[in-house]
């Protein structure tokens, strides 16, 4: 019996290798002194309780989660470390893609231990967290963005990538903006499912509130869930949400809207008058920008122009939310107002450079007059009295 | 620098040929009456040594007057473009002081309890709120998320920030969304139905 | 008319014997004498200091709350605000250039020589008045740059041993530079070195009219072996308008300054915020500023500051006193030369380095 059991305990250590490897770090027991888990009291017994000391080994990988279960999901026994804690990670978990599939038999999904780590977990909020919001990216890329990984699953491993060229990644890993969505934003975290087409929306809505009402108020809403598509996405892609350009309103090749409409039609010229304000909008904050930073740069001050700058870009940005209503108005009124605002800013900074002109005209004036002074000077100098000899 | 003597030759100067001389000082001693109708300086004693007649190339009266002339008519101009600057300084402006510690805010009985009002305060927006109460209160109307203008909300008795729906409570203080600090806030006070905005000291 | 008002006066000021000494006093006319003319230059710009002074104290407020933006008040509201702000800031410049270029001119011309002691005494301390007087006025818009370069500035003081912590409290007006610094520097500022260098000014013009101008003693030299006299012109009306001539070409270059390179405003001082790279004094501070940086952290075991501090204050301390150690005879005179040139000659080289040292 002693003779199978080292060569039986070698298969079973291998078998689970890329689950320690995936899991721990390079000593259980090191790193466990920093586990929340050991503040709380509990020992390697806790979770490691039908082995015998010393020759510990990861549980299977299916037993993992209804191990933590049988305290994260104990609200009396979870009162007692915090008072305010969720226990519903399971039955979340076991309704993600990651729990069915568990449950189903593929052992290649991630539970408890492969996010939260096994020996060294810390809570969420602690900076070093894996599914810290700074962390959690990475976390989910293991797997989701190894294409060994995901090949056999029959999942795209371009989603962490994607994601990383996003206006949200550079919002929360440049700006340190942790407001900004990442996996566990859009598509959970225990109940980790990727949004189905019909409720993708509710996701993106949860921030950009203003665009879904809008865009539910508009014709597109019935049209699209008519015709099978994802709001948002048809537009704004959903992991490489790059930042929404204006010519992206238009029926040439390129524009968001061309798939669907062509040049003939009232659509097309609704969309060729939206593109067109946008533009005349763009151009007139970059051309009052310049004035204005000219007028600064030759020292004079110009906090008006720059109020009136700002009104005009807040302007510009509730004409873009508003182009999610696909019609003439309001959409007209913002960039009218938008253009208005630049036109303002625009002539502050002309009449600043005027401001210049004159003052150099003041110094022309002034100098002629002195230089005059000057010669007269000379020439009575030169004619005074000289002393003889 | 024009006349550097023509050819001739200019006395030694002044106090130190006096001095050699021993001669009184300069200031102290009584200078002799000057003749009427003399460009020139005279005097008696060593001071003398300054003595030059009058150079009668340069005696043409029309000559010099026109000179003199040209030369108070383009003094006075000069003057005149340096005073013209000092008289319209010295003239308060339009707006008296620096309004960036201060600022009006418009009518107070015209602002209407549970509503708002957005204004400028130096070159950065402001917000002043009549509460439902009717208690005034004024913060900054930069929002702490991605610098959209706030807007007061009379169905939320909120901040709303319209860019991503971010909320802040009646003391600033942001309560939903993705703001990360509340807002600054301003006192107020009212003069003459007018609303008086300032930062807090 | 005019002839009954002036004898009006007359009877009451008494001025006929000042005016008629004015009209008898010469100047000497050599291949020199255009430094004459730098220490009037110098008084001129400082009635322009003093003028454009008093118009920015009508909006200027001196607390550190206030001070940046009345400051921006009367370069964008106020008429004309723009001018005199420009017109002071660059007048500062001009006339701590002029009075090096006075202090120098007489000292390679030796006219410190006995019986100018008390000129040149005098002189020396109206210089140092005007580095306060840019010093203290610099900060007073209280942007970032000013903030810094007065905090560095101060620290300096920090070097003399005993004392020096006490100069930098009095300075500063406490521990650090803040509200408190600006209100007192401002007071220096307006009142206290006007009150000083007005009494100075006084003194220096005074014995300037008793002594008159004093000639080169190789000029002398050469008058006395060519057996002939000193060329002089006469002070009313000749010297006098060459001086308005010299005047009104500087008043046109404060003005073409001013329109073309206004003085900046920058960013309110922040406290809290780290000292921005490159944070140097103004430029006639360069050089000390310079060579404080070079100056290794112990020379023979003290401080290297310390010593470097002490060698400035010792040049400045023999620069005060240098009519009682030099100049009676030609080969202290030559001396006198040849530290004057060395002195000038360092101080521009540690200001061009560093120049430099900012410009890439």
């Amino acid at each position: 019996m002693r003779s199978l059991w080292t060569p039986g305990a070698a298969l079973i250590v291998l078998a689970l290798w890329p689950a320690r490897v995936s899991a721990q770090g390079a000593d259980p027991a090191a790193a466990f002194t920093g586990d929340v888990h050991a503040s709380a009291g509990l020992t390697c017994t806790a979770c490691h309780a039908a082995q015998a000391p010393g020759s510990y080994t990861a549980p299977p990988r299916p037993a993992i989660a209804p191990l933590c279960a049988t305290c994260h999901s104990d609200a009396a026994y979870m009162q007692r470390f915090d008072p305010q804690v969720r226990v519903d990670q399971f039955l979340q978990y076991q309704t993600s893609a990651h729990g069915r599939r568990m449950t189903a038999g593929e052992t290649r999904v991630a539970t408890c231990t492969d996010c939260h780590g096994a020996h060294g977990v810390t809570r969420v909020r602690d900076a070093r967290s894996p599914v810290a919001p700074l962390n959690v990216t990475t976390t989910c890329a293991r797997c989701h963005g190894d294409p060994a990984r995901m090949e056999p699953l029959g999942r795209d491993a371009a989603p962490p990538a994607d994601w990383a060229a996003s206006v949200h990644a550079a919002a929360l890993l440049e700006r340190g903006d942790t407001s900004a969505p990442t996996c566990a934003a859009c598509h959970g975290s225990h109940g980790a499912t990727p949004p189905g087409i019909t409720s993708v929306a509710n996701v993106c809505a949860q921030c950009h509130l203003r665009e879904a009402e809008l865009f539910r108020a508009s014709p597109k809403k019935d049209i699209f869930d008519a015709i099978g598509q994802a709001e948002c996405l048809v537009c704004h892609n959903n992991h490489r949400i790059e930042p929404p350009a204006d010519h992206w309103v238009g029926v040439q090749e390129g524009a968001v809207c061309a798939p669907c409409h062509d040049a003939s039609g009232d659509s097309a010229r609704t969309i060729g008058a939206m593109r067109e304000a946008l533009d005349r909008l763009a151009g007139g904050v970059a051309a009052a920008d310049a004035s204005l930073a000219r007028a600064e740069r030759a020292g004079m001050l110009v906090d008006e122009g720059r109020l009136a700058l700002r009104a005009a870009r807040e302007q510009q940005v509730q004409a873009r939310v508003l182009v999610h209503t696909f019609a003439a108005e309001p959409f007209g009124a913002a960039a009218a107002d938008g253009a208005a605002a630049a036109r303002r800013a625009l002539d502050a900074g002309e009449a600043a450079s005027r401001e210049l002109q004159v003052r150099r005209t003041g110094l022309g004036v002034t100098t002629l007059l002195i230089v005059a002074f000057l010669i007269t000077l000379w020439v009575k100098i030169r004619r005074l009295p000289e002393l003889p000899s | 620098m024009p006349a550097r003597g023509h050819g001739r030759k200019w006395p030694i100067s002044g106090l130190s040929a006096c001095r050699r001389r021993g001669a009184a000082r300069l200031g102290v001693q009584k200078f002799p009456h000057r003749p009427k109708n003399s460009s020139t300086f005279l005097s008696t004693d060593c001071v003398s040594l300054l003595l030059h007649p009058v150079d009668p190339r340069n005696s043409a009266p029309g000559r010099r007057s026109v000179v003199n002339w040209l030369l108070g008519l383009w003094g006075g101009g000069v003057c005149g473009a340096v005073l013209y600057p000092v008289a319209r300084y010295l003239a308060p402006p339009e707006v008296p002081e620096a309004a960036t510690q201060s600022v009006m805010a418009g009518s107070a009985q015209s602002l209407a309890p549970n509503s708002g009002r957005v204004v400028a305060f130096g070159s950065r927006p402001a917000i002043v709120i009549r509460t439902a109460a009717g208690d005034l209160r004024a913060f900054s109307a930069t929002c702490t998320h991605l610098d959209c203008t706030v807007q007061y909300r009379p169905d939320l008795q909120r901040i709303w920030c319209a860019c991503h729906n971010g909320q802040y409570d009646l003391n600033g203080r942001n309560v939903a969304g993705p703001p990360p600090r509340p807002l600054e806030a301003f006192d107020v006070n009212v003069k003459d139905d007018q609303i008086a905005l300032s930062r807090k000291s | 008319m005019s002839g009954r008002i002036r004898g009006w006066l007359d009877e009451r000021l008494a001025l006929g014997d000042v005016i008629e000494a004015l009209r008898h006093k010469t100047v000497p006319h050599h291949r020199y004498s255009i430094w004459y003319y730098f220490g009037g230059m110098t008084l001129f710009l400082f009635g322009i200091q003093v003028g454009t002074g008093a118009l920015l104290l009508l909006y200027y407020r001196p607390s550190a709350a206030e001070a940046y933006e009345s400051v921006q008040f009367i370069v964008t509201r106020v008429p004309f605000g723009w001018l005199v702000r420009s017109i002071h800031a660059w007048s500062a410049n001009l006339m701590v250039a002029s009075a090096v270029a006075h202090l120098f001119s007489v000292l390679f011309l030796h006219a410190y020589r006995r019986p100018r002691e008390l000129t040149w005494l005098s002189g020396v301390l109206l210089l140092l008045l005007t580095l306060a007087f840019g010093f203290t006025g610099y900060l007073l818009p209280w942007n970032e740059v000013s903030f810094f370069a007065t905090r560095v500035g101060t620290d300096i003081a920090a070097a003399v041993p005993l004392i020096g912590r006490g100069i930098v409290r009095f300075l500063r007006g406490g521990d650090d530079v803040t509200g408190a610094t600006l209100t007192r520097l401002f007071g220096f500022h307006v009142a206290v070195l006007p009150a000083v260098a007005s009494g100075l000014v006084a003194l220096h013009l005074l014995l300037v009219q008793r002594h008159g101008m004093s000639v080169p003693p190789s000029v002398a030299r050469r008058a006395a072996e060519d057996r002939g006299a000193i060329r002089a012109m006469p002070f009313i009306p000749h010297f006098l308008l060459r001086d308005l001539f010299a005047w009104t070409i500087v008043l046109a270059a404060l003005a073409a300054l001013s329109t073309f390179y206004p003085w900046e405003l920058g960013t309110k001082a922040d406290p809290f915020a780290p000292a921005p790279a490159g944070i140097r004094p103004e430029w006639y501070f360069l050089w000390a500023f310079e060579t404080l940086k070079h100056v290794p952290p112990a020379i023979a075991g003290i401080n290297g500051e310390l010593i470097a501090v002490a060698v400035m204050a010792a040049g400045a301390l023999a620069a005060l006193l240098l009519p009682f150690l030099a100049g009676h005879t030609a080969q202290t005179r030559r001396v006198v030369v040849w530290a004057g040139g060395a002195a000038l000659a360092f101080m521009a080289i540690m200001t061009g380095l560093a120049l430099a040292a900012v410009a890439p």
